[in-house]
């Protein structure tokens, strides 16, 4: 049984501003709500980003004391924004970790040269594995493949639910760029896709 | 010929009728692979949720 229960009607209605209020107000049980809407869209964000469950879990607990520091110290002043903060929060985590531990995934051209790197992914795949769980490690993989600033924007939009103008100010570009940075990924994942393809077609 | 490339085109798939052509190549490619997408969404653990709520009721 999970540790987040499922709150009241009443309380799933409310906004999440209205939930912070409840919290900053004393009730602490409406955290679990927030961790319910938001957890799955933050963690596999977290998660794709630095390609690790246990520091995923790490980052995601980090993330959320943040969270619950900043709102207990009433600096919070996002004006309903909540998930996008949260959201800035994780991705400012991940990225000092990645400089931290200076190993960040290489920056490559925006105009995706190096997807026939996936021919080497395709040579790693352990040949015994599930088809559907194969699937996921490549589809996780091709999304790694891709240049920083498209993952990023695939990750955002895709999984954190962002819209384009919020991952635009998170990331610190254009509505444009980051418009043209997603295009840009889904893109360079087809290209991937079709070469994949090919390769299975010629085993 | 500039391409365009709406904010809603991601945002509100389902709820458009028609589509303007030039999008179209993104859009397809976006029903695409969205299911595969979805496959590789995961939850933390409930040992870190756990972690949370403790330090969220704490006083």
């Amino acid at each position: 049984m999970g540790f987040i229960k499922q709150a009241p009607i009443s309380l799933q209605q409310v906004s999440d501003q209205e939930l912070i209020s409840l919290y900053l107000n004393g009730d602490e049980t409406v955290i679990q709500e927030l961790l319910r809407r938001h957890k799955t869209k933050i963690f596999t964000s977290i998660y794709l980003l630095v390609k690790d469950q246990y520091l995923a879990e790490d980052i995601f607990q980090d993330t959320f004391i943040k969270v619950i520091n900043t709102l207990r110290s009433g600096r919070y002043n996002e004006e309903g924004k909540f998930l996008p903060w949260v959201m800035r929060i994780a991705h400012n985590l991940v990225i000092d970790y990645f400089r931290r531990e200076k190993r960040a995934p290489t920056i490559t051209s925006a105009d995706g040269t190096d997807v026939l790197n996936l021919i080497q992914i395709h040579e790693e795949s352990a040949e015994d594995r599930m088809l559907r769980e194969q699937t996921h490690v490549d589809l996780r993989k091709m999304i790694h493949h891709l240049p920083d600033e498209q993952k990023e924007v695939l990750i955002m939009r895709h999984y954190a639910d962002l819209s384009f103008k919020e991952i635009a100010e998170l990331t610190g570009v254009s509505i444009n760029t980051a418009l043209g940075r997603m295009r840009y990924a889904l893109s360079n994942l087809r290209k991937m896709m079709n070469i994949k393809e090919v390769i299975v077609s010629k085993e | 010929m500039t391409k365009t490339f709406t904010l809603t085109t991601f945002k509100n798939l389902s709820k458009k009728s028609t589509l303007n052509s030039k999008d179209l190549p993104e859009h397809e490619l976006y029903h695409q692979i969205k299911p595969k997408l979805d496959e590789l969404y995961r939850n933390p653990s409930e040992e870190t949720i756990e972690k949370i709520l403790n330090y969220a009721n704490k006083k």
